[in-house]
């Protein structure tokens, strides 16, 4: 599927990867991260600066970015994580050097005015995420004190080489997507460190919800794509989590009548993947215990694991990461799984890189997860579910 | 070259193929080269078979309950296999859809069998079954809330598909039953399977999965209840805001104008997104933002730029046919659907028109958006 993939050299300027495939679009991603450590005021900031990026540059309008940026029927976006976000820019293949100039514009040259600011707190402040991707992302984002000034500075502490790489992908030739995205940032010289944030504290976790729907989760330490040990620790995500057969479908949906929604996620963060299991509820008076309860109950299941548990989790983990598959605990922002669409690859690819597993291939990830037998799917299981942070976000 | 096509034609077999069995089932089957797997997609018309009074939501039990298969077991086996299964009730019916890939699309039709039979049920079955739905009502996310607003409004008297606690709750094994009887019925249904799969063979196994089922006479074809409406209200419980144009058929030019100029409006304001329901009677295309504010701005943005969006919104419905025929779920899908209750649907016929769509055609798709021409719905604690 992928006809080459190609990373720019290590001397580079910035990191480029290649995915050159025939088709009528060529698609060009930025991942930027975040700074690390960042404070309460910081991460509602970086929530803005997403959503504000595309609110004109020093020499693109909004509407110039809007109508040439869209003219694939694609509109320029961005996706923001709380620890990364990703600029996607889609045009026709001919459209490859416009592309780079719409995306360099974008980072290095935003407008970030005041108004467009205000704009987006008030509607941040009136939209808020559904219960479980608000419980996900983790934090209590206060945007009222957030101002210009707050936009920039983690604008300029993010935008730095080691914390930015591209993807290009769709029907281009082999070398012009680099070669495009190299020429722009080649002279390129970070934007003066602004120093060390004004004093104040780490992002607030997320206590609360506005809706009368509750979260309940269980939060294991964030790991990367690529490390060897996480075959077995990936394939119990999909044995405890993922499909109507897995251990949270049938222990809390059909058994227990605990929830209609329950899922296992593996949450992107810019350091790896963070394997999330929840559990969505109607808010109701002493609810916490379905917390605990929940991870009991599948701590109990997994020992009672049999073979086609095993044959099963295999065979979905193979299909999450060949084909569509709508339950996919494989997230690339927050809408949702990953799909098999071309802005989904570039994504999928993208990340890998950024979280340096770039070099890992889905058959090698499908083939290292074939290799695990039922014990070590059970142990790696129980010290997924044992080493989980437990956590409840009630509704109102 | 000659003997390398018909070599290729007998292992891909002729496609696409379509036929309508001997008791009325609809099937079409497609293979598509690129295609990284398959969708198999039973779409089960309920036209003629209309919730009474007092079983709001009991089609939407019916698919929960269906979906476990006969025995319970069916979802532990199409996923020992890798593939999957996932249900929805839609205004004009109830789709299945099994998804795989290497070669299974046999084992996915065969099980599209466990899904017609009733299952044995209890009254507990039933009930803790109606206990999962109440909290699928109440994690219904706010844009999921908007939508069904917008449907409500827009059609006078047509109830939730979400359904009513009350109601479900007086559902019995035998009650749901006879539904059943009146819905799944050959005459109503229709299969798509497309993907990399042999298309003629995909049709064999159809035939042998649903051609046993006995005839029983084709349902009352009464388009839904209720009247295109151009209202104001609020939903519950959310913090969006939703406006909705009412369509017809999907193949026609009027309803990709609208699509087309629903496109444009998503694209330009930041967080909206749109929502096509097809159906030829009550098709309804849905703009919804996650802000209660979020359409504040857009009676101006039309009225005074509308012209400006005209490009972005040709381009955009193009994109959407051409990704609607490129995709495995999302063909099978319109065709599963449409064929069932507009059988001479084509994928060709629908992207020829998408591409016909004109800056007219456009425009005036625009102006029914605004204030006054569309439906419209605001969130409300």
């Amino acid at each position: 599927m992928i006809a080459a993939l190609l990373l720019s050299a290590a001397n580079a300027p910035v990191r480029v990867l290649e995915m050159v495939e025939p088709g009528p679009l060529v698609v060009v991603q930025a991942y930027l991260k975040a700074p690390d450590n960042m404070t309460e005021r910081e991460a509602a900031s970086w929530q803005v600066l997403g959503r504000v990026l595309l609110q004109g540059t020093v020499e693109f309008t909004p509407q110039v970015l809007r109508n040439y940026g869209g003219q694939a029927g694609v509109p320029p976006s961005v996706t923001v994580m709380p620890d990364f976000l990703r600029v996607q820019i889609v045009l026709p293949r001919s459209g490859l050097s416009l592309a780079g100039d719409l995306m360099s514009a974008v980072l290095m040259r935003p407008l970030l005015r005041e108004d467009d600011i205000a704009i987006v707190k008030a509607e941040l402040q009136s939209a808020e995420q559904s219960a479980w991707i608000s419980a996900l992302a983790g934090l209590d984002f206060r945007y009222d004190r957030i101002r210009e000034g707050d936009v920039r500075n983690v604008w300029t502490r993010a935008l730095r080489p080691e914390n930015l790489s591209f993807v290009v992908g769709g029907g281009f030739d082999p070398g012009a997507g680099m070669a495009e995205l190299e020429r722009r940032f080649e002279r390129w010289t970070a934007p003066r460190d602004p120093g060390p944030p004004r004093v104040d504290g780490p992002a607030r976790p997320k206590t609360s919800y506005s809706e009368p729907v509750s979260t309940f989760m269980l939060t294991a330490r964030t790991m990367t794509p690529a490390s060897a040990a996480s075959a077995a620790k990936l394939l119990a995500v999909f044995a405890l989590g993922v499909g109507q057969e897995a251990s949270m479908h049938r222990v809390l949906r059909e058994s227990l009548g605990l929830s209609y929604l329950q899922s296992a996620v593996l949450w992107p963060t810019n350091k790896g993947w963070t394997p999330s299991f929840l559990m969505v509820r109607r808010t109701e008076n002493e609810e916490a215990k379905h917390a605990s309860e929940m991870k009991a109950a599948l701590l109990a299941d997994v020992e009672k694991w049999k073979d086609h548990d095993l044959v099963r989790a295999k065979a979905i983990a193979e299909a999450a990461f060949t084909r569509n598959l709508s339950s996919s605990p494989v997230w690339l922002g927050p809408d949702g799984p990953m799909t098999q669409s071309l802005f989904d690859r570039c994504a999928w690819r993208g990340y890998l890189e950024m979280v340096g597993s770039g070099v890992l291939r889905e058959q090698v990830m499908v083939g290292a997860m074939q290799n695990v037998d039922l014990e070590q799917l059970q142990a790696a299981a129980k010290e997924l579910l044992e080493e989980c942070n437990v956590g409840w976000v009630p509704g109102r | 070259m000659l003997v390398t096509f018909l070599a290729a034609l007998a292992i891909a077999g002729p496609s696409p193929q379509k036929t309508t069995l001997d008791n009325g089932v609809m099937v079409f089957a497609e293979r598509m080269e690129s295609a990284p797997g398959f969708t198999v997609h039973l779409f089960v018309s309920t036209w003629g078979a209309q919730e009474q009074e007092g079983q709001r939501g009991w089609r939407h039990l019916i698919e929960h309950l269906v979906a476990k298969g006969r025995n319970k077991d069916l979802a532990a086996k199409l996923e020992a296999q890798g593939l999957t299964l996932s249900a929805d009730t839609l205004p004009d019916g109830i789709r299945f859809e099994i998804e795989g890939s290497g070669g299974k699309e046999a084992q996915a039709i065969q099980a599209l069998r466990d899904l017609l039979a009733f299952p044995a049920l209890t009254q507990e079955d039933v009930a803790q079954e109606a206990r999962i739905m109440e909290q699928e009502a109440a994690v219904r996310s706010s844009s999921a809330k908007i939508t069904a607003g917008l449907r409500k409004q827009a059609f006078a008297g047509q109830s939730d598909l979400m359904g009513d606690a009350a109601d479900i709750a007086k559902a019995t094994p035998a009650a749901l039953a006879e539904l059943h009887a009146g819905m799944f019925r050959p005459e109503s249904m229709s299969v798509a399977v497309i993907g990399d799969v042999n298309a003629m063979k995909a049709v064999e196994a159809v035939t042998a999965a649903l051609g046993p089922l006995p005839k029983q006479g084709r349902p009352d074809r009464a388009p839904l209840n209720g009247v295109p409406q151009t209202q104001e209200g609020f939903v519950q419980g959310s913090s969006g805001a939703g406006r909705a144009v009412v369509v017809e058929s999907t193949g026609r030019s009027d309803t990709l104008a609208v699509i087309a100029a629903g496109l444009a409006i998503a694209s330009e304001v930041p967080g909206a997104r749109l929502v096509y329901t097809p159906s030829p009677h009550g098709g309804v295309v849905c703009l919804t933002h996650p802000s209660r504010t979020g359409f504040e701005d857009l009676d101006r943005l039309i009225t005074r730029e509308g012209s400006r969006l005209l490009p972005t919104a040709l381009v955009s419905v193009r994109l959407w046919a051409d990704t609607a025929d490129s995709l495995t779920r999302d063909k099978a899908r319109l065709y599963g659907q449409m064929l069932g209750l507009e059988p001479f649907f084509r994928m060709q016929d629908l992207r020829t028109r998408a591409y016909e769509v004109d800056h007219a055609a456009a425009l005036a798709a625009l102006q029914k958006f605004h204030t006054g021409k569309c439906v419209r719905v605001g969130g409300s604690r």
